[in-house]
This record gives structure tokens, C-alpha cells and sequence, in this order.
């Protein structure tokens, strides 16, 4: 445009302004517009013979003037700096669920448990489920962060949701977990403590004792009876190798009190977990020696009664419910959630969490759509599993 | 009937028409079509190349402009609003070819050439080397995009201000004159390559 206009021959230029064509009969072609209106006056008229026609843009062609550019994005910006916010108000509300979580599953009744149930299962060589072998592998086949595993591995969890939600939501996430960690430190040194008083009470009480854990050999079925968790699953459940020898080493030197039967050093097979301690492991509410047998243990006044028989043994309840069930049943239900989404463009963050009988606790979902999209969200259900609840983001996206 | 029409609104606008012809006016309508339709047609020809489908086109543009008088809202001028229906018209037959139509003799426009009886200058020769420019041109238009082509018609052929054309189009001011740039710089080039020289203000053959 800032070209001159580019100037053809003067013969060429009159050709154009005055181009000769060969004219029909232009009134018998307005008469015969006009039957055509008294016949059938107008037709059918698409709105698209209507709007601007859609011509491609040509190789080079400017983009829109600045008086057309102004008038567009003032609100636009709004729009972005609305979209930002709405992102970190994601990122906080999935970094606080995954502390929350975090938390909850670590009470240190759960947290055994947990323990004793995946010392359980990795003895046995129970595949983990896939959202436990890795947070990508299950996002990307389902598109479900598992949460049950971010409560166990927080890190691990971090890095899926960091995968999942971007650079940004990874940091967050990232910087939320290691305070999770720092308060899951805190509070496991306050149960090392209370662990070791009563093993120091038990050890007063009881001076004979098993031999050192790592005389054992180990021992490659689970410690566990008829589906009834032992004792010895208890101790050696949550254990990895080093922190059961560095329980047996401990116990040695105080008189021979050990933690560990004969069957904690099947622990070491264990995918080494979390960094938690052996004290916190075991038997601090129980009373019997550990040679005991382990029908009795069952009946110790554990504050943990739900006690399910882990995952490996009984092969009917999984741990968890697995990516591809948690898939199916949000996938089930997905529609109905992107029905409250209609009209708008961002997606929102869900968080389900399922009870062990495999229905929907609570639902999580943020922004002006969360009421109906956690009505439908919590028609999800899945098949029942061993732990008290499992919790699974999923992403709800427009229609 | 037609006749009385034309008496009666004879200094009528377009938009006192449309008004009219929204109202039940048959004839105010047609006399829209009778003010407007040569330069639906010529628009046509230059888009499709065919005087039977620029008829047909043409017919189509006024019945279905008739048809959607209500969804006019004025914002336009009604001629930009009926030539916009034209276009859309005449991509829809262009889209719907299965191979795009070259010149031919024909075409109106070729046709055109050949009886043009416009003074040139009294010279057998300098007709027909004008006719060979003509014909160059023609080519040239051809070979234009059908944004290009549809633009250059719109503003070059038919006399539609940029800001009309726009309007027809749907894009800025600024972006027809860009694509009248492109068209023009695209014809001379077509034209030097046949001989017929930017500096050539007579035309050679």
C-alpha cells in the first residue's frame, strides 16, 4: 500500500473501466426475475450467501490495520490475564489436594497399612496397577492422574501432575510436595519417637527375642495367613532392605529385641518407597512377641480394624482400582460433566474420589460449572478395592 | 406495470426500495433489479467466465436477495448487500466445477471483444491490437486468484470504491487496496510477458 499504484497500459486501463461484454437481454432477464419471485418469492436464502465471502487469504497479504487490531483485543487481555489466574488457581487447588491427600494417608495407622498391603503385593509379584508403574503412562492411556499413588510418592505424584498440567502447575506441584515431604519428616520423627518408647517398653518386657533380621534368609512368599495380615507382614511390610537391616542392627545392640520375624527381609523386595523409616513400621500397638502365632495378631488392638487382606493373596479386591476402570468409569460419565461446560472454553480440573465400595465420595471441581460438573462426576463408579478411598484427577473439557 | 413503477420511483434509492419491497412491493423490487442487475451481471462473468452461468447467477442473486429482504439490516448500502450475494453465488458454481474453466471464444467477454465498436483511434491495426490486449487481459484476469480476480472485478472493473468493496468482500479498506495491488502488479507482468509494455502507453501488438 505504500507502493505507488501500479499503473498498466493506458489501453489496458480503459479496457478495464469499460469492459466490453456481450450482454444478454437485460428486461426480458428482470421479467423473468420477477416470475420467479411470483412463483416462489425468495426461496430458501442461506445465511452463508449472506456473511463475507470466504475467500483465502493471498500469500502475503497484511494482516489487519492497527485501527482494526485496536478495536479487537482490549478485552482480550482481560480475557488472558483471567485465564492466568484461573490457571495457578488450578495449579494451588491440585497442589492442595495432593498435600491434603498426601496427609490424610499418612496417619500412621493408614500408612502402615498401606505398607504392609504393597510389601504384600510386590511379594507375590503382583503387577502394580498402571497407575502406579508410572503417572505417564497412565495419563496418557486414560487420562487419570492416579492420587492414591501421588498420597504414597509424593514426588512421583508431582511429576505427573506436572506432566499433566504444564511447566507451571509442576512447579507449584513440585513445591508443594517437598512441603508435604518436609511435613511428613515432622511428623514421622514424632512417631519414631513414640515407635521406639514402645519397643524400648516391649524390649524391657520381653527380653527373649528373635535373631538379628539379617541372619534370615528371605523368604519369597508374603507373611501373610489365610488372607489375615500378620505380624510379620506388619514388620516387614514397609521396610526396604536397608531400613530393615538398619532396624535389625539397631535392635541388636539393646539385647537382642528384634523388629523384624523371619519374614520381614522379604521386604527388600519392595520397590524402595517414600524414605520411611523402619520405626514407624511395626508393631508398636502389639504387644505379642513376633513369634507368635499369627492368628492372634489379628485380634491386637491395632486402631486399624479395616484391615483387608492384601492384594496378592486374595486376587478377588485390587489395592487400588485400576487405570483402565478408573478410565471406563469416568469415561462413562464424562459427557455429562462437558454438558456443563457448554458455551465456555476452558477446561476444569475434577478431582474424584472413590470410596472402597467403589462409589463416588466427593468430588472436587472448581469455576461456575463445579456444581454440575461434581453431580455428574459422582454417578462414576468403579468396582470395590482394598484401600479406604482413591482419589483421581481427571480433565473435563468443553464440548 | 413495471412501467408505472419505474414513473412513479424513478428517483427513488435503493434503500426507499428495499423499504418499499420489504412492504409487498413487487414492483419497487423490480426496479432494484432493472438498476442493478447489469452490474450483477458483468461481476458474474468476470467471476465464472460463462454468460449462461452469469444468468443464471445473476437471476439467483436478485431472487434470493428478495427472499432475505428481512435479514437486510441497513448497515450496508443495498447494491454492496446484493453484490455480496453475487459473489457468494458465484464461488459456490466456481467451487462446485470440477476443473476450472479457461477462456474460451465463447466467453462474453472474448465476445465482447470481437464486436467492440468503440473508436480506436480509426486504425484497422490499433483495433486490432486492442483486442489482442483485450484478450491478454482477459487471460491475465483468469489467472488471478479468486480473491485477487474478485477484487480487482469489484473495484477495477466495476468501480466499487475500496470501502464498497470491503463491504462486499468483508475485510478492510486496507487490505483490498493491497490485494488491487497484487492484481495490477500480477496483470502488467502478464501483459510485458505478451509484449505489451508498462511504458507503452498505446499498446503494441
Amino acid at each position: 500500500m505504500s507502493e505507488p499504484t501500479v499503473k498498466l497500459p493506458r489501453n489496458a486501463e480503459e479496457l478495464l473501466r469499460e469492459f466490453p461484454t456481450a450482454e444478454p437481454d437485460f428486461e426480458a432477464q428482470a421479467r423473468a426475475i420477477e416470475a420467479r419471485l411470483k412463483g416462489s418469492p425468495g426461496g430458501v436464502v442461506f445465511d452463508d450467501l449472506l456473511r463475507a465471502p470466504e475467500l483465502a487469504a493471498e500469500p502475503g497479504e497484511p494482516p489487519l490495520p492497527s485501527s482494526v487490531r485496536s478495536a479487537v483485543p482490549k478485552s482480550n487481555f482481560a480475557e488472558m490475564a483471567r485465564k492466568s489466574v484461573q490457571k495457578k488457581d488450578d495449579s494451588v487447588e491440585l497442589a492442595k489436594e495432593l498435600l491434603a491427600a498426601a496427609a490424610q494417608n499418612r496417619r500412621p495407622n493408614a500408612e502402615m497399612v498401606e505398607r504392609v498391603r504393597a510389601a504384600g503385593r510386590t511379594a507375590t509379584g503382583t503387577p502394580l496397577p498402571a497407575s502406579e508403574r508410572g503417572g505417564e503412562e497412565a495419563q496418557r492411556s486414560s487420562g487419570v492422574v492416579a492420587r492414591a499413588a501421588a498420597a504414597e510418592r509424593p514426588a512421583v505424584a508431582a511429576a505427573a501432575a506436572t506432566n499433566h498440567r504444564g511447566t507451571i502447575i509442576g512447579v507449584a506441584g513440585g513445591l508443594l510436595a517437598l512441603a508435604a515431604c518436609v511435613a511428613l519428616f515432622v511428623r514421622s520423627s514424632g512417631e519414631d519417637s513414640r515407635t521406639r518408647a514402645a519397643l524400648e517398653a516391649q524390649k524391657a518386657a520381653e527380653a527373649p527375642v528373635a535373631a538379628p533380621a539379617k541372619a534370615q534368609p528371605a523368604r519369597p512368599t508374603p507373611p501373610v495367613n489365610d488372607g489375615v495380615l500378620t505380624p510379620e507382614a506388619l514388620a516387614a511390610a514397609p521396610t526396604p532392605a536397608a531400613a530393615a537391616h538398619e532396624a535389625a542392627k539397631s535392635a541388636a545392640p539393646k539385647g537382642g529385641a528384634a523388629v523384624a520375624a523371619p519374614g520381614a527381609l522379604a521386604a527388600p523386595k519392595l520397590a524402595p518407597s517414600t524414605g520411611a523409616k523402619p520405626e514407624t513400621v511395626v508393631l508398636q500397638d502389639d504387644p505379642q512377641p513376633v513369634q507368635a502365632p499369627p492368628v492372634e495378631h489379628k485380634a491386637e488392638p491395632t486402631p486399624e480394624p479395616a484391615l483387608k487382606p492384601a492384594e496378592g493373596n486374595t486376587g478377588s479386591v485390587p489395592l487400588n482400582p485400576s487405570a483402565g476402570a478408573l478410565s471406563t468409569a469416568l469415561g462413562s460419565v464424562r459427557s455429562g460433566a462437558q454438558a456443563c461446560l457448554a458455551g465456555q472454553t476452558e477446561p476444569v480440573t475434577a478431582v474424584v474420589t472413590f470410596g472402597s465400595d467403589g462409589h463416588v465420595l466427593r468430588v472436587s471441581a472448581g469455576g461456575p460449572s463445579g456444581a454440575c460438573i461434581q453431580a455428574a462426576l459422582s454417578k462414576a463408579h468403579v468396582a470395590p478395592f482394598a484401600k479406604d478411598s482413591f482419589s483421581a484427577t481427571t480433565t473435563i473439557r468443553p464440548p | 406495470m413495471v412501467t408505472s413503477a419505474r414513473q412513479q420511483l424513478p428517483e427513488r434509492t435503493d434503500r426507499e426500495l428495499v423499504t418499499a419491497a420489504r412492504e409487498g412491493d413487487a414492483e419497487a423490487f423490480g426496479l432494484l433489479v432493472r438498476r442493478h442487475q447489469r452490474r450483477v451481471y458483468r461481476l458474474a462473468v468476470h467471476l465464472l467466465k460463462s454468460a449462461a452461468e452469469a444468468e443464471d447467477v445473476t437471476q439467483d442473486t436478485f431472487v434470493r436477495a428478495y427472499g432475505a429482504l428481512d435479514r437486510f439490516d441497513g448497515r450496508s448500502e443495498p447494491f454492496t448487500w446484493i453484490y455480496r450475494i453475487c459473489v457468494n453465488l458465484s464461488l459456490n458454481a466456481l467451487r462446485s466445477r470440477k476443473t476450472r474453466r479457461a477462456s474460451s471464444p465463447d466467453d462474453p467477454r472474448i465476445e465482447g471483444l470481437l464486436v467492440d465498436n468503440r473508436p480506436a483511434g480509426g486504425s484497422p491495426a490499433r483495433s486490432t491490437a486492442d483486442k489482442q490486449l483485450g484478450r491478454a487481459l482477459v487471460e491475465g484476469i483468469d489467472e488471478l486468484s479468486d480473491t485477487l480476480r474478485t477484487t480487482l472485478v469489484l473495484v477495477c472493473i466495476d468501480g466499487l470504491s475500496h470501502a464498497e468493496a470491503g463491504e462486499v468482500l468483508g475485510c478492510p479498506e486496507g487490505t483490498v487496496a493491497w490485494r488491487v495491488h497484487e492484481a495490477r502488479k500480477k496483470l502488467r507482468s502478464r501483459l510485458s510477458e505478451r509484449g505489451f509494455d508498462d511504458d507503452d502507453l498505446e499498446g503494441k501488438e
